[in-house]
């Protein structure tokens, strides 16, 4: 059941219902532990029996705050998350290496895997540091890990931030009127602008031998544009569902398109992955401690395992390593015009550099194969003749974003942005028109022929 | 209770304005004309007389009703004979273009010794067009040719059964009552096309139609039926197909079930039916131009209706068949 389903809305609408009546903080969250396993079930009860088998090991093992009890906890996570998502990848490719025929097995991915085995190693490692205490209530443990807004497509929230939410009842109408528009912004972005661009970016990238080049670079853009909405759309409607609940969750994308850096770039867009990686993988394999080179190989290693956690293919491992040498290369370039004091290069220019190369870098994020990334590569910067699709959506898209941009790093010269939840005074006439607006919007130019969340997929 | 009123009050204004501003837009969007009952038969529903329409969601297509309910840039009653009518889909019909863009259009322009009358309506397969074949042919007694045009050469049993057993249901005008006034509000309009393509979503993809297999027999009878009747009108049938070209990294994909376009031709062979078969010339030209005849822009390329490129490859087919025709 996807967030933009209106079976989604409905079952929603129920569970608001059931426990606005539900005052006392316990019942409350053994209620939403068991709509978070009604959501799950939805999907497959097979993983809902698997996930809560997770759970029950999980929280087991962490009650020990045995340290071996808890590596054994986080290695079960991370063969979880191998076996099911990894484990045709690892035969596929080691049998091309040495030239064996191994066969591939069917295996199904439980949905959210990615999301909610994460949240288990973090809060494993967090206990493992003692952070904090191993929590001893299982229902806010197991709500924690399931907890069904966050399933399909996170953020990955920390158990910390996240069980101190569940310990307050904040469910009031105030927080369902900005919960409700935040829901709706993300839906928006979603159905309307990703759903449609998709349409688009899916047509060139499947088959990009066919078009000419200035389809292809258009695709490409159209991508970037469209990898935004809709995971920050989904983001949206998840920190919307739960701040209706009354739970305030962090913001996943903070405007990442005006950084002036990749290094800015990996602190605006998906945020709660970009931190647990510099929390889990990062700072254990040494972070800066050990020397640059250490360092810069730490990071290079960090961002190519958040390449390969998107997806189980070698395209993506390439993309997270260009974001690694990216962030190399941009470190060195800060200790070059420190040594040289290089003036600061003006914000546009510095955003469209970073621009283009987050850009190009989607390129092996979305494209299927390594076949289908040379083509489009080589259509990108060698002229070539093809069907024409200048798909008016993708240029009226590029054109906001692009004028947006300009504006708003022009009104914030030298300042720092950040994005924020337009939302409306709902009791005005101003309010609720531009509400109805956006909600009669989203029904009448939604995509009605269906696309899964991309991150749904990881 | 004085702040609730309040609150009422300004959700019922604010209603208004968006129902206002959301309906101005789609005057542009999606203005299609109104359905009405269409009560000789020619086909199971037609649009009300002189509605202006605008269509962005595929293609652009503007453009004003007839006074006889069918997209013609004139009225039936300043033309005295009809030598070519045109019976077909939405593809026909061009709603996606502009009006002097459609294929009935340009055959006026550049064939101008014959009146051509494009009586094409949504939704209309070829099954429903032979259906109501000899209703369109009593009313509009053309002089020369019918013209029926269809994308697809493959039919279930239970079409044909239905249409030789004279059992079709057929489409509603839904021109009464609620449904009928809410017809006439762009936004309701827009919002029925959208819950409809949510629906079809869910349906039959087109590549399942296309592989089931037309029954030989049954066939044969709908097609001599459709001789027959267009022989009693005087008139001589054309079928005209465009199949819908996909591209890949092979190239270009044709989708159709070749053994029943084989069967299609063989059967208009025997009953003396022209059929023109469009995939050559769209392969072709795809081959010379890097184009396709079908999809647009704000939608899909390779999918969809027919674009300018393709009535326009089509008017050209169909002028270079009858002028052959009529040469021999």
């Amino acid at each position: 059941m996807n967030l933009n389903s209106i079976k989604f809305i409905l079952f929603f609408a129920l569970v608001y219902l059931g426990l606005y009546f539900v005052k006392d903080i316990k019942k409350r969250n053994i209620i939403l532990l068991l709509v978070s396993f009604a959501f799950y079930i939805f999907s497959s009860i097979k993983f809902a029996i698997l996930l809560l088998l997770f759970i029950t090991l999980i929280y087991l093992l962490s009650l020990k705050e045995n340290k071996n009890c808890l590596k054994i906890g986080i290695i079960i996570s991370v063969l979880m998350l191998g076996t099911f998502k990894y484990f045709n990848f690892f035969v596929d490719s080691f049998s091309k290496v040495l030239g064996l025929s191994l066969n591939t097995v069917k295996i199904l991915i439980p949905l959210g895997v990615s999301f909610y085995v994460f949240r288990a190693i973090s809060y494993l490692v967090d206990i493992y540091r003692g952070k904090y205490k191993a929590e001893k209530d299982f229902v806010l443990f197991a709500l924690y890990i399931s907890y069904f807004p966050e399933m399909i497509s996170g953020p990955i929230s920390r158990f910390d931030y996240l069980s101190e939410q569940f310990k307050e009842n904040n469910q009031n109408i105030e927080n369902l009127l900005i919960g409700i528009q935040m829901f709706v912004i993300g839906l928006f972005k979603k159905v309307v602008i990703a759903d449609n661009l998709a349409v688009f970016v899916a047509a060139v990238f499947d088959n990009p031998e066919v078009y000419n080049s200035l389809s292809v670079v258009l695709a490409v853009i159209a991508y970037s544009i469209e990898i935004y909405m809709d995971f920050s759309g989904y983001s949206d409607m998840s920190i919307g569902v739960s701040k209706a609940l009354g739970y305030d969750i962090k913001k996943n994308f903070d405007m990442p398109y005006i950084s002036k850096s990749v290094t800015e770039f990996w602190k605006r867009w998906h945020i709660s992955l970009s931190s647990w990686l510099q929390e889990y993988v990062y700072y254990p394999l040494g972070g800066n401690r050990k020397g640059v080179f250490r360092q810069y190989l730490n990071l290079f290693l960090t961002m190519t395992i958040g390449g390969l956690w998107h997806g189980a293919s070698w395209t993506f491992v390439v993309w997270g390593a260009l974001q690694g040498l990216a962030l190399i290369v941009h470190k060195l370039f800060m200790v070059y015009k420190k040594k040289s004091n290089l003036k600061d290069m003006p914000d546009v220019v510095t955003v469209m550099l970073t621009m283009f190369f987050i850009t190009l870098s989607w390129i092996p994020f979305r494209a299927s194969s390594f076949g289908k990334m040379l083509i489009i590569l080589k259509k990108i910067f060698i002229w070539s003749e093809g069907l024409a699709f200048y798909s008016s959506w993708a240029i009226v898209m590029v054109l906001i974003v692009t004028v947006t941009y300009l504006f708003v790093i022009k009104q914030n010269k030298n300042r720092t942005v950040h994005s924020y939840y337009p939302v409306q005074n709902l009791e005005t006439v101003k309010g609720l028109f531009v509400f109805f607006l956006l909600i009669a919007s989203v029904i009448c130019f939604g995509y009605t022929g269906g696309s899964p969340f991309i991150y749904a997929a990881f | 209770m004085k702040k609730a009123l309040k609150i009422i009050k300004n959700i019922f204004i604010s209603g208004i304005l968006v129902f206002i501003v959301l309906n101005i837009f789609c005057m542009v969007f999606y203005n299609l004309p109104t359905r009405t009952s269409c009560d000789d038969g020619s086909t199971d529903y037609k649009w009300e007389k002189y509605n202006y329409f605008c269509r962005a969601t595929e293609g652009f297509g503007y453009g004003r009703i007839n006074d006889d309910g069918y997209n013609n840039s004139f009225d039936l009653k300043d033309i005295d004979t009809i030598d070519i009518l045109a019976i077909g889909s939405s593809h026909l019909e061009g709603f996606n273009i502009p009006q002097n863009k459609i294929i009935t259009e340009l055959l006026n322009e550049r064939l101008d010794k014959y009146t051509t009358y494009n009586i094409g309506i949504s939704e209309h397969n070829l099954i429903d067009c032979l259906d109501n074949l000899e209703n369109a042919l009593r009313k509009y007694r053309p002089t020369k040719y019918v013209l029926i045009e269809t994308m697809s050469v493959s039919f279930y049993d239970d079409q044909l059964t239905n249409l030789l057993n004279d059992s079709r249901t057929k489409y509603q005008s839904y021109d009464s009552g609620i449904v009928g006034f809410a017809q006439k509000i762009p936004v309701l309009r827009l919002l029925a096309f959208q819950l409809n393509n949510l629906n079809n979503s869910k349906k039959v993809s087109v590549n399942e139609i296309v592989d089931s297999r037309t029954d030989e027999e049954m066939f044969s009878k709908v097609l001599s039926k459709t001789a027959e009747v267009c022989r009693e009108y005087g008139v001589q049938p054309i079928i005209v197909y465009h199949p819908i070209l996909s591209v890949n990294e092979t190239g270009i994909v044709d989708n159709t079930l070749h053994k029943d376009k084989e069967l299609f031709d063989k059967l208009c062979k025997e009953n003396n039916i022209t059929f023109i078969d469009m995939t050559d010339t769209f392969v072709e030209y795809y081959k010379e131009n890097d184009k396709l005849p079908h999809g647009f822009m704000n939608t899909s390329i390779g999918s969809g209706h027919l674009n300018e490129l393709g009535h326009s490859l089509i008017a050209d087919e169909i002028i270079n068949v009858i002028k052959e025709m009529e040469n021999n």
